[in-house]
Parts: structure tokens; C-alpha cells; sequence
């Protein structure tokens, strides 16, 4: 959890991804910039398993800032893994995995959700909170659709650029390069 | 609130909004008026829990989902980086990848 922190709360770090990022998104981006995000995604060893964390961090915070039942909780947890290894989580390639983690965050903000809005609506609710649900219930289904659609784009240029290959850093410093298999 | 001073008697006058206006309702005055002066208190002070609970809980709900956002912002980072270093690019919200000629 440390790692997750201290990528997290290092948000000059987090502002200089987002620049080379900016600075590298265009048709012939300058050697130097696409040097730089190489060895900042370098620098930060282990960056998609500090990823994941981070989501796997807010999900049990999803999870467990909510009063529910028990069986409600376990059966999202359940759902949630379950939904991973549906898609693919323990054969994806390191990017893959980043991305189906946060199709699983959204997917479970958004159940969050629908099941507060039942419970809601069970109980007999004001127009203003009706609302605010609905509201959101809707922005969270938007964020899921994208995420998913994020994660099938991906897939299928993987599939069509074979060449697409992320370097990974492994603890030992050894760089290894994973070319996907999906 | 509400309670109105003509001569020596004391009115209870209930107030609502109409429009741009504010209209003074009559309601009455002695031991009546006072119990609807009283549940007419009673109903402000309930309307304001209400307005409280509602408000926490829209700042929680908010919270959630400024923690998710947040996690899907630094994803999308992550991912545009891994793919810009992939040698593709974004053209008008599409990702493309460079041609070599």
C-alpha cells in the first residue's frame, strides 16, 4: 500500500505523466518526448501492479464504505472476481489487466449504486434524492460503458498490431517485454 | 415568526412565497394559533434534518465517485502512456498507429 501512496500523493509525478503524455499524443511526436515518457514509465517499477492496487484500494473502499447486509457485500466481492477472470484478468498482458480492473471498479460503483437506489425506493424516497440517484446511476453507467469500450479497443488493436508491446520493469530491474497474447 | 402584534392581541399569520411575492395566510389567533405556529415549527425543523441528511448523503455519494474518477483518470494516464510509447496516437478521439514509410 505504500507504493500505491506514494504514487498516489506524488502528484509531480503524476503532472509530469500527464504532460509527456499531452506533449507525446500527436502524428510524429519528438524523439525526446517519447524517450522521456519511456523512461518515466520505467522509473516507476511495477507502475501496472501500483495500478491495480490502487484500484483494488478503491473497490474495497466501495465496498466497505456502504451499509449493506453481509450477503450483499460477499456477493459483490464474489461478482467482482468473478467478472475479472471473465474477463480474462489471469492471461491478460500487464495493460489488459489495468483496464479490467477498472471496467470491474466501474462495474461495481455502478451495482453500488442500483442497489442503494432500490433500497431507496423500497423505503420511499424525496424527488431531490430520487433525483440525485438517477443522476448519478446514469454517470456511473456512462463510465462503465466507456471503460468497457476502453478495454475492447485496446483488445482489438492488440489483435490487429501484434507488434504492440508493453515494457515491463520487474523488481529484479530486469526489463521484460510483453508482447500480448490475447 | 408569524406572530403578529394589533392592539393588544397577538396574531399568528403563516407566510408563503408566491412567485416573486411573499403572502402573509391568516391563521388565527389564541391557544389554536399557537399549536399551529408550534407544528408549523416543528415541520421547518424536520424539513432541515431533511435537508441535512440529503445533504451528507449527496457529499458521500459524491466522495465515491470523485474516488473512482480519480482511479479511472490515472488509468487513463497509465494507458495513453503505454500506448504512445506503443507508437500509436489519438486522431480525433481515435487511436492511430504510425505509419513507417
Amino acid at each position: 500500500m505504500t507504493e500505491v501512496t506514494a504514487l498516489t500523493d506524488d502528484k509531480k509525478a503524476l503532472a509530469e505523466f500527464k504532460d509527456l503524455v499531452a506533449k507525446t499524443n500527436n502524428k510524429n511526436p519528438s524523439k525526446a518526448d517519447v524517450k522521456a515518457l519511456r523512461v518515466l514509465l520505467k522509473k516507476h517499477r511495477g507502475l501496472w501492479a501500483i495500478a491495480g492496487n490502487l484500484a483494488e484500494h478503491a473497490a474495497l473502499e466501495l465496498v466497505g464504505g456502504i451499509d449493506m447486509p453481509a450477503i450483499l457485500r460477499e456477493s459483490l466481492v464474489q461478482g467482482w472476481d468473478a467478472l475479472r477472470d471473465e474477463l480474462g484478468y489471469q492471461i491478460a498482458p500487464p495493460l489488459e489487466r489495468l483496464l479490467i480492473e477498472q471496467v470491474v471498479l466501474c462495474w461495481l460503483r455502478h451495482n453500488i449504486l442500483e442497489l442503494q437506489y432500490t433500497d431507496a425506493v423500497n423505503k420511499g424516497m424525496t424527488v431531490a434524492k430520487g433525483d440525485l440517484l438517477n443522476r448519478r446511476l446514469a454517470a456511473s453507467q456512462r463510465r462503465y460503458l466507456r471503460a468497457c469500450e476502453t478495454l475492447a479497443r485496446v483488445r482489438k488493436m492488440v489483435r490487429t498490431t501484434p507488434a504492440l508491446q508493453v515494457n515491463i520493469a520487474t523488481a529484479g530491474g530486469q526489463q521484460v517485454n510483453v508482447a500480448s497474447t490475447v | 415568526m408569524g406572530w403578529e402584534r394589533r392592539g393588544n392581541n397577538r396574531y399568528y399569520y403563516r407566510k408563503c412565497r408566491e412567485g416573486d411575492r411573499v403572502i402573509s395566510e391568516y391563521v388565527g389567533s389564541g391557544p389554536l394559533a399557537q399549536l399551529a405556529s408550534t407544528l408549523d415549527n416543528l415541520t421547518r425543523q424536520e424539513q432541515s434534518l431533511q435537508r441535512e441528511q440529503m445533504q451528507r448523503e449527496r457529499e458521500a455519494i459524491r466522495a465515491l465517485d470523485t474516488e473512482v474518477d480519480d482511479v479511472c483518470a490515472i488509468m487513463r494516464v497509465f494507458t495513453y502512456a503505454a500506448l504512445l510509447v506503443a507508437g500509436y496516437h489519438t486522431h480525433r478521439g481515435q487511436w492511430r498507429q504510425k505509419r513507417n514509410d
